[in-house]
């Protein structure tokens, strides 16, 4: 910049303007993802016009709080569990998110060794309708997962607490949450503690995720069983320097979902997918990978069709909220931010999600604040929050299922 | 030292802007389609902006992102549509300083990890030793004059505008990006 002191303003002016062009132009219409799916669009979407006078808005303001807070409390008592609890919450496929959740709770907190229950969750409220104790007193619930796009699930419990063999139990949930009879799977025990557990919106494949002290010395193992023909595979993976986790299924079942990469400032960045008929061997050996993400997958969800995924990331590399955005599997590209999931920090990784079967609505729960759950509406982003009203999910991983 | 007369004119405010629809959005599908209308002719402006302010693109796009789905929930209080790009140019002021206070707190506690600036060494996207220099020099100017300077050379924004974006006198711009430029041609001087 030889020279400039003597320059003119106006030369230092044009100098400004180039480079600011120079560099801008680094960013094309190509790069930008699409527009992005609204939390609280419904306001919007409504035309709601808020203010009038501020004289009559001082005169409005109580009488509208007043009014509100009437409309909150009977639609939160008596319209929305009405509206959630029967058969009618997802009516001809309807938006509304699943009417329950499942989820395994440890009571009392802490106690050792733990004692876990399978409680079934009202979506809209949080409440407790109903819980399933281990079929056996020494079993100990671990994961639990939706199988199917009915009211079916598949629970693991941990036949001791030793975590060397896992027993799969199916499930379903009538239309007032009460929860049937534990029934255990006509398929092999998992050897290891399951650690995640997930099923196919077809109700034929579940994958899990295992480990413990009966596992291969330093090895997690992914697995997948295909119900119809009893068939598991399991593909050992050997813990180092990186990290894999996060399994999901597409609707198929024919593709396993999953993240692993060396272990980064925030966990792995790529996310994988690997065909489920794929032959026994290292899990990375005939997996490919589709997405990279340089601030972290903390979590990545397959949609049902395996061509986007969902992604739980950082919205920057440092100081971030933690957000959850849409990317496609075919080119690695965010479509679009979904919205935001929690404010980052400490609290960045301990968030797991859940998609319900029709893959319109997302389950967002905390390691560390079970009694806060949030559900968003995949197609418009929005956020509903929603308060546990008793006890914790007791693990990271597949612990709360729709 | 060759002075370019021009900038990059697709760049500049005074080419041609998309028009804000000024009427009011009506019925539940208007004030999507207004939304998707401000994205499809403002989000790339409002990114290189933010890129200009912050140096990374994938920071730019979230802040532009975060922009969008505030002005989806602001769209019912805004009372004139012909706001909304202005809404949206003091959103992305505002989601750009929130990163560079995060940045900033970050870097004191040792746990930055910055992307790389486009104007840095490491970014090979930037043509122009001098450019970098200059964007360079911009980034180490205070935050209120970076500002100033975007606003008025790269969105072509009158002071007036400025002003009433920044919240702050129409004479405070002009002796800002007075200030700025200055600063500027001491620095080029200095590393001359």
């Amino acid at each position: 910049m030889k020279g400039l002191e003597d320059l003119p303003m106006q030369a230092m002016e044009e100098r400004v303007r180039d480079a600011f062009g120079a560099a801008a132009e680094t960013v094309t219409a190509q790069d930008l993802p699409g527009p992005p799916t609204p939390a609280g669009r419904s306001r919007a979407a409504r035309g709601l016009r808020a203010r009038t006078s501020r004289v009559r808005m001082h005169v409005l303001v109580p009488v509208a709080a007043a009014a509100c807070v009437t409309a909150i409390v009977v639609t939160a008592t008596v319209v929305v569990p009405k509206l959630l609890a029967g058969p009618s919450a997802g009516r001809a496929g309807g938006p509304a998110a699943p009417a329950f959740f499942a989820g395994v709770a440890e009571r009392p907190l802490g106690h050792f060794p733990p004692s876990t229950v399978l409680n079934i969750y009202r979506s809209a409220t949080g409440r407790v309708v109903a819980t399933a104790r281990p079929p056996k007193p020494d079993h100990v619930f671990a994961a639990v997962a939706r199988l199917g796009s009915g009211h079916t699930y598949v629970a693991a419990a941990m036949t001791s607490f030793r975590g060397c063999r896992t027993q799969l139990y199916r499930f379903s949930i009538d239309s007032r949450g009460r929860p049937s009879e534990l029934t255990p799977l006509s398929v092999p025990q998992v050897t290891g503690s399951v650690m995640e557990l997930v099923g196919s919106a077809d109700g034929n494949v579940l994958a899990y995720t295992a480990s413990g002290r009966c596992a291969p010395r330093g090895h997690q193992v992914a697995g997948v069983i295909h119900l119809a023909t009893g068939q598991v595979t399991t593909w050992p993976y050997l813990m180092g320097r990186t990290t894999f986790g996060s399994v999901s299924l597409t609707a198929d079942g024919s593709l396993l979902g999953f993240a692993d990469g060396t272990d980064g400032p925030y966990g792995p960045e790529d996310a994988w997918v690997l065909p489920t008929d794929s032959p026994p061997g290292p899990l990375t050996s005939h997996a490919r990978k589709v997405l990279h993400v340089s601030t972290g997958v903390f979590r990545v969800v397959l949609n049902n069709a395996g061509s986007q995924a969902y992604v739980e990331t950082l919205s920057a590399p440092h100081g971030g909220a933690v957000v959850l955005s849409e990317y496609s599997t075919t080119t690695g590209k965010r479509i679009r931010l979904l919205g935001r999931l929690g404010p980052g920090g400490k609290a960045l990784a301990e968030l797991s999600i859940s998609v319900d079967a029709a893959d319109r609505h997302l389950l967002v729960y905390g390691y560390n604040n079970f009694h806060r759950m949030t559900v968003m509406n995949l197609r418009t982003g929005h956020l509903a929050p929603v308060t546990v009203a008793r006890p914790t999910i007791g693990s990271p991983f597949s612990c709360a299922a729709w | 030292m060759t002075v370019r007369r021009a900038g990059t004119p697709g760049l500049r405010a005074t080419a041609a802007v998309p028009q804000v629809p000024t009427a009011a959005p009506s019925g539940p599908g208007a004030s999507d389609q207004l939304v998707d209308e401000l994205y499809r002719g403002h989000a790339l402006r409002l990114t290189r902006m933010a890129l200009l302010l912050l140096g990374d693109k994938p920071s730019a796009e979230d802040v532009v992102q975060e922009a969008f789905l505030g002005l989806f929930r602001g769209l019912g209080r805004l009372s004139d549509p012909g706001h909304a790009v202005a809404y949206l140019r003091i959103s992305v002021l505002n989601g750009c300083r929130s990163v560079l206070r995060a940045r900033k707190r970050a870097r004191l506690r040792g746990t930055a990890t910055d992307y790389p600036a486009v104007w840095s060494a490491e970014s090979a996207a930037l043509a122009g030793e001098e450019r970098r220099e200059v964007l360079q020099a911009v980034a180490q100017l205070p935050r209120r004059q970076r500002e100033v300077l975007v606003l008025r050379y790269f969105l072509g924004l009158s002071d007036s505008e400025i002003a009433a974006d920044l919240g702050v006198s129409r004479g405070t711009v002009v002796s800002t990006a007075s200030r700025a430029l200055a600063a500027l041609a001491r620095k080029a001087g200095e590393q001359a």
